[in-house]
């Protein structure tokens, strides 16, 4: 794997013997001619002497960014780091390798590994149509065109912009690629004429599963640019303010970076090592076994750790099928070095139990993998391990060590030769679908809420009425004419004047003190010479109500008066009450 | 006719009509048809032809599951010597009636034929996993409808509520708990996403193609967890963490 691969993973340390550490970084790995990136020289635990040595490369030009200085506490520890940052312009492009920088600690010089930086012609930005790439573009930069299936491909992409807000993912297209989650992006800041630049860095890694002329890409990448607008000439009718608040405009775009080609070699059929399982990268190896003497039906452990670059997690150790050994599925862990997984260690615990005393040794492990760099297959390989196996009389059976929780929702197991019988009850058929996905079951569970909201607003409505003294007196005044009314209809039907004029001077009144908001008891005919009805009711209303009370007494006192007369009344009453509303 | 009945009568109807409609929408209904099913399979188990039986089990469960069709489905898969299709059968019924002694006791049986321990479960998934994903509903319905029912009752008569305000607070909190523990176990349900290797030797491979490297080989029901799909090809672990891409034909999934 180049050494972009190794840069992506940019934290690279050299250690003093006292403790001071010396690292340095880019914050990107990529970049275009005359686009700065910013490389970061941290001292920790020391202050350097002087300012760093940077060496002397044809086609970089570097220039102080400043420095700065942080301290931590941790656990009582104390712990300083000092940085410089320093700005690296490329003027050529290519692939450069940022060595030898050089830290004066007292009368040591310490030196950082050296970085890589690959700087493509400036001419690769890519054009946007509607013309707003010079505010924002998108790049996709892949470590590699060529690669073999199964080997990863680091793949960055940068998004540069000068103002803008609500970033999306990018959208890779990867048609015949596997393509790693992306983890948080990088943020930094990149000056390109005389312009600064915001660049978010995604990384992601893309495994080829097929030979051929593939295409990594199209990428897309959403987001809404503030885009300054400029007016075309200041005019004394132009409001002042304008412009001075709202200076920016919020443009939406979709910004993309066309695909680029990789083409994948399939890996090589000849000298194809046994048990090859499609592991591609660079690897170590490292094994042990124990206990090394045992009793025949013992378990022994095999610990195998295979470390390296390439797709740690997908790594699987081959079936180890030894004559004379019970094999169980081996455990795994994994242990990742960097977000993407392409770098770390993969750990297989494998039970192995010897069924013969006349074993001497745990046999030979190996583990064949595909070296891209070199082209070739290897095969890495540990043991054999001498083994000491003792008779046994009864070979015990081995229990598996797991590093989880067993599942436990079933309660301890009866000795069991068989499975349980059929059942011949079909019980309750149901819906395939649980209960809580039907519609049904929403609509019934709304019943309680809906009579909740109900119960709700008639509470409301009852303690606005109770509230509101005026209001009841309506109503009550309301149901009460009601109800007085269909009454007077019956008693003029049957002839009953005392018990109709009764009735009917009592609604008059009940009416009256309403409208007036005086009490009904003592309201009588002179009532209409109040200032409050001649305010409130006109000559007309108040001439029928007069007369209204008026009959009412001549009734009291004369007695009998006919059902048409009663009607008449009962009509004039009604008319009144018309008017009154 | 008494006058007095008549304003009963919407009531009646509502009450009718509300029964009804929990009938059609919630209750169990009984095809004859999965009935009759059921019993011809029945009936082939117990001459031996399981396969038969497997294939009429299968189909009576177009109409409707339940919990001992489901464990029939698993037997007559058993015995025809498909242990992947067992399992999952299983697991489904286990997910319609979780403490079941029959199913677990013939769950762990075809776990040990198998010989490789199933991915192991959080606390909180064998916590929620005793109750059904229909009993935490019915729990939680029973709750909240308690809780508005008090709330409708202390609308109308606040003054049977007046210095208890326990009557309400702890319903309240009833109805949160359950309510919550339903939507836990409701995502616990509709995520799991399970598979069961339903042939003897399944080759997985580093990628989801064919032409991808063989990685390993997984033995009939072995218990997966699946993570993507791409195609045809399901990215999956075991409980030991080998990871890979299997054919979906080589599996069975509890969810299909």
């Amino acid at each position: 794997m180049n050494q972009t691969v190794a840069f992506s993973f940019a934290l690279l340390f050299v250690s003093n013997a006292l403790g001071q550490q010396v690292s340095a970084s880019l914050d990107r790995a990529s970049t275009s001619i005359g686009e700065s990136v910013t490389l970061s020289i941290t001292c920790i635990d020391f202050s350097p002497s002087s300012q760093p040595v940077m060496p002397s490369i044809p086609g970089l030009r570097f220039a102080s960014a400043g420095t700065s200085r942080q301290f931590q506490f941790v656990n009582g520890k104390r712990t300083s780091s000092y940085t410089f940052n320093i700005l690296v312009t490329p003027l050529k492009p290519g692939n450069y390798s940022i060595s030898p920088v050089q830290v004066q600690h007292k009368t040591r010089l310490l030196k950082p590994k050296p970085l890589t930086l690959r700087v493509q012609p400036a001419n690769q930005q890519p054009k946007n149509d509607n013309g707003l790439s010079q505010y924002a573009y998108v790049r996709l930069l892949p470590s590699k065109t060529s690669a073999y299936v199964g080997e990863v491909i680091p793949v960055e992409i940068q998004l540069h912009y000068i103002d803008g807000v609500n970033v999306q993912m990018p959208e890779l297209t990867a048609d015949g690629f596997n393509v790693a989650a992306f983890p948080k992006h990088k943020q930094s800041r990149m000056q390109k004429d005389n312009r600064i630049y915001q660049v978010l860095t995604f990384r992601t890694a893309a495994t080829p599963l097929k030979a051929g002329e593939l295409q990594l890409g199209p990428v897309k990448q959403s987001m809404v640019l503030r885009v300054r607008q400029r007016k075309s000439r200041r005019s004394p009718f132009n409001d002042p303010f304008d412009g001075f608040f709202d200076r920016y405009q919020q443009v939406p775009v979709k910004l993309e970076a066309k695909a680029q080609p990789v083409k994948v070699r399939p890996l090589p059929a000849a000298n194809r090592p046994a048990g090859f399982n499609g592991a591609v990268g660079r690897y170590t190896l490292q094994a042990k076994a124990s206990p090394l003497e045992v009793t025949v039906g013992d378990p022994v452990t095999v610990s195998i750790q295979i470390s390296g670059q390439g797709a740690i997690e997908s790594l699987n150790l081959p079936k180890l099928d030894w004559p004379g050994f019970k094999s169980y599925e081996p455990s795994v862990t994994t242990k990742k070095d960097n977000p993407l997984g392409l770098l770390g260690t993969r750990m297989f615990e494998q039970v192995v139990i010897p069924e013969s005393d006349t074993l001497a040794e745990v046999p030979r492990i190996e583990f064949p993998y595909f070296d891209p760099i070199a082209g070739r297959y290897r095969v890495l390989a540990k043991g054999p391990f001498p083994l000491k196996v003792n008779p046994g009389d009864k070979p015990v059976a081995p229990t598996i060590a797991a590093d989880s929780v067993p599942e436990t929702e079933e309660p301890e197991p009866p000795p069991q030769t068989d499975i349980l019988t059929i059942k011949h009850y079909l019980g309750s058929l149901g819906q395939a679908t649980p209960l809580v996905a039907r519609p049904g079951y929403w609509l019934l569970q709304a019943i309680p809420l809906l009579l909740w909201l109900g119960a709700l607003a008639w509470r409301r409505q009852a303690n606005a009425l109770a509230n509101n003294p005026r209001l009841r007196r309506e109503r009550q005044v309301a149901e009460r004419t009601r109800a007085g009314l269909a009454k007077l209809d019956t008693l003029a039907e049957s002839g009953e004047a005392g018990e109709f004029h009764t009735e009917l001077a009592d609604l008059l009144r009940e009416q009256i003190g309403l409208r007036l908001d005086i009490p009904a008891e003592g309201i009588t005919g002179d009532i209409v010479h109040s200032p409050a009805a001649r305010q409130q009711f006109s000559e007309d209303t108040r001439d029928d109500i007069r007369k209204l009370f008026t009959a009412s007494d001549q009734a009291s006192y004369a007695g009998s008066q006919t059902t048409g007369e009663m009607k008449a009344h009962l009509a004039l009453l009604k008319e009144l009450f018309c008017a009154l509303r | 006719m008494n006058p007095h009945r008549r304003p009963h009568r919407p009531q009646i109807r509502l009450g009718q009509a509300l029964g009804l409609l929990a009938g059609v929408l919630l209750l169990a209904d009984s095809s004859p048809a999965s009935e009759a099913q059921f019993e011809e399979a029945n009936r082939l188990y117990e001459t031996g032809q399981f396969a038969e039986a497997a294939a009429l089990y299968r189909a009576a469960t177009t109409n409707g599951v339940s919990a001992n069709l489901l464990f029939n489905l698993g037997n007559a898969h058993f015995k025809a010597g498909r242990l992947g299709q067992a399992m999952a059968a299983y697991h489904q019924s286990l997910r319609l009636d979780p403490r079941n002694p029959e199913t677990l006791a013939n769950l762990r049986f075809a776990r040990e034929q198998v010989g490789i321990q199933p991915p192991p479960l959080t606390l909180r998934q064998r916590w929620l996993r005793r109750l059904s994903l229909g009993e935490w509903t019915i729990l939680a319905s029973g709750a909240l409808t308690l809780l508005l029912l008090l709330l409708t009752a202390r609308q109308l008569k606040p003054g049977a509520f007046a210095g208890k305000p326990l009557w309400i607070r702890l319903p309240a909190a009833g109805a949160l708990a359950t309510v919550l523990l339903l939507a836990l176990a409701a995502a616990d349900y509709f995520l799991d996403e399970r598979a069961f290797v339903s042939t003897a030797k399944a080759v997985v491979r580093n990628g989801p193609l064919e032409e991808s490297p063989e990685s390993f080989k997984a033995q009939d029901g072995t218990e997966l967890r699946v993570y993507d799909r791409k195609g045809e090809f399901l990215e999956i672990e075991t409980a030991l963490g080998q990871k890979g891409w299997i054919h979906s034909g080589n599996v069975e999934l509890l969810v299909p």
